[in-house]
């Protein structure tokens, strides 16, 4: 921890909040891919992320400085995210059915607005669109936990260890859900499966 | 000996980076000798270099940052705003302060409030109670409980004067033998209310009386008072 960082943590727990913001723009591009990840929408996205960070600043008195800042703030966002109920499933399908039809047809992203605009021509920015499309799709086929294991293995680097500390569950549940994961996008995704063989002798079979 | 059915969860470990380096190496030349295995793992893998493929493109363009940024700070400092407020003085929060109290218990606390404050404009007749209870106190012995039964008797006595005019009016001597002075111990404390009376009524005793054919009798009732 740097000492502009625990000089802004300081501050921050005497009630500042311009320092309490300065610290979070540090962090804020993480936490709020992960909840648009976890979420799929950048309009839940946006909340859950407000949430995580108004639940830190409140709690702030509780961070002694025994782990670094952002882990003390990782274990909140995950319980943050673990009480996020409104992103229902239905939803989710009625809001990917949109976007199939407004970028057909009008080619009308609002919906996924704010993705970025890397694509230089309509025709690139359309398979953009549509490869997070079928990769929410995918994550949304998951449990909120099994995502939020997935998320938190492949984006945050944690460990099975410190997943599995983090969401009370045993190691052997996380590896289950990252196969599991992996399975639902490579078949959301298209990729090519393991041959026939393969998965006669086991090892490509969904768990 | 290699065997597929045991892949599964150590592709996990491959893919998700949870061996070391030695361990890495071993699995993935073990890999490379079955066909299968090896197709399962590029294929794993291909997924996860398209899901962050997707990633990138789903994170929102620099742009958006600012305004996510003021959003957030303005969040806070709604919430830190309340400890910012300058204080009011004490006596002016004492004064507007509000205290949300349900109405049954606000009706008791003011019952309770009324009942006292009559209570404490009562004339206490306690109050004598500690100095006397001092005075016990102080005593070397403790104090001797004698228990004596009370009698409520009620003496009525009832006296019949007759008034002198009329005494003279009869004739009746006033020294008569039959008329006798009885002293009460009120008339005893008090000889000049004797005399008095005596000018005014004599006692008779009406022992042998023959009343005569006209005769007014007044008979005057004393009250219990009188004899305080």
């Amino acid at each position: 921890m740097s000492s502009t960082e625990s000089q802004l943590i300081r501050s921050a727990q005497a009630g500042d909040a311009d320092a309490f913001s300065t610290l979070a723009q540090g962090f804020e591009r993480r936490i709020y891919t992960l909840a648009l990840h976890y979420t799929r929408d950048p309009h839940d996205a946006e909340d859950l992320t407000q949430e995580v960070w108004l639940k830190a600043f409140k709690a702030l008195d509780t961070f002694r400085g025994d782990a670094s800042f952002y882990t003390w703030l990782r274990q909140i966002m995950v319980n943050t995210f673990l009480n996020h109920r409104r992103g229902d499933a239905l939803r989710w399908k009625e809001m990917r059915r949109d976007v199939f039809e407004d970028v057909a047809l009008n080619g009308n992203d609002s919906l996924l607005s704010p993705l970025n605009e890397k694509a230089e021509n309509v025709e690139e920015h359309y398979q953009q669109k549509l490869l997070v499309e079928k990769v929410f799709q995918a994550l949304g086929e998951l449990t909120p936990q099994q995502r939020l294991i997935f998320l938190l293995k492949h984006r945050e680097g944690m460990t099975y260890d410190e997943i599995s500390k983090a969401l009370a569950c045993s190691t052997g549940t996380v590896k289950k859900a990252l196969f599991r994961a992996v399975v639902k996008l490579r078949q959301q995704l298209g990729v090519s499966a393991a041959p026939l063989e393969y998965a006669q002798c086991g090892a490509g079979r969904n768990v | 000996m290699h065997d597929c059915s045991t892949m599964e969860s150590k592709l996990v470990d491959l893919i998700f980076d949870e061996l070391d380096v030695k361990e890495q190496q071993r699995l993935l030349a073990e890999i490379d000798n079955c066909a299968a295995c090896l197709s399962e793992y590029r294929s794993l893998t291909k997924t996860m270099l398209v899901f962050d493929q997707a990633v990138e493109v789903s994170v929102p363009d620099e742009s958006y940052w600012p305004a996510h940024h003021e959003a957030l700070r303005q969040r806070l400092e709604t919430l830190a705003l309340p400890a910012k407020v300058e204080r009011e003085p004490f006596w002016k929060r004492i004064l507007l302060a509000k205290l949300p109290v349900p109405v049954p218990v606000a009706a008791v606390i003011v019952l309770g409030l009324l009942v006292s404050s009559v209570l404490a404009l009562r004339p206490s007749t306690q109050a004598a109670i500690p100095a006397a209870s001092y005075s016990l106190s102080t005593t070397s012995s403790p104090p001797r409980v004698i228990e004596v039964p009370v009698i409520r008797e009620k003496v009525v006595t009832r006296t019949i004067y007759v008034e002198k005019k009329a005494q003279t009016n009869t004739a009746l001597p006033r020294q008569s033998p039959t008329v006798e002075r009885t002293e009460s111990p009120l008339m005893a404390r008090n000889p000049a209310k004797i005399e008095r009376q005596a000018d005014f009524f004599t006692r008779a005793s009406l022992t042998n009386y023959q009343p005569p054919d006209e005769m007014k009798i007044r008979i005057i009732k004393r009250r219990n008072s009188d004899e305080n």
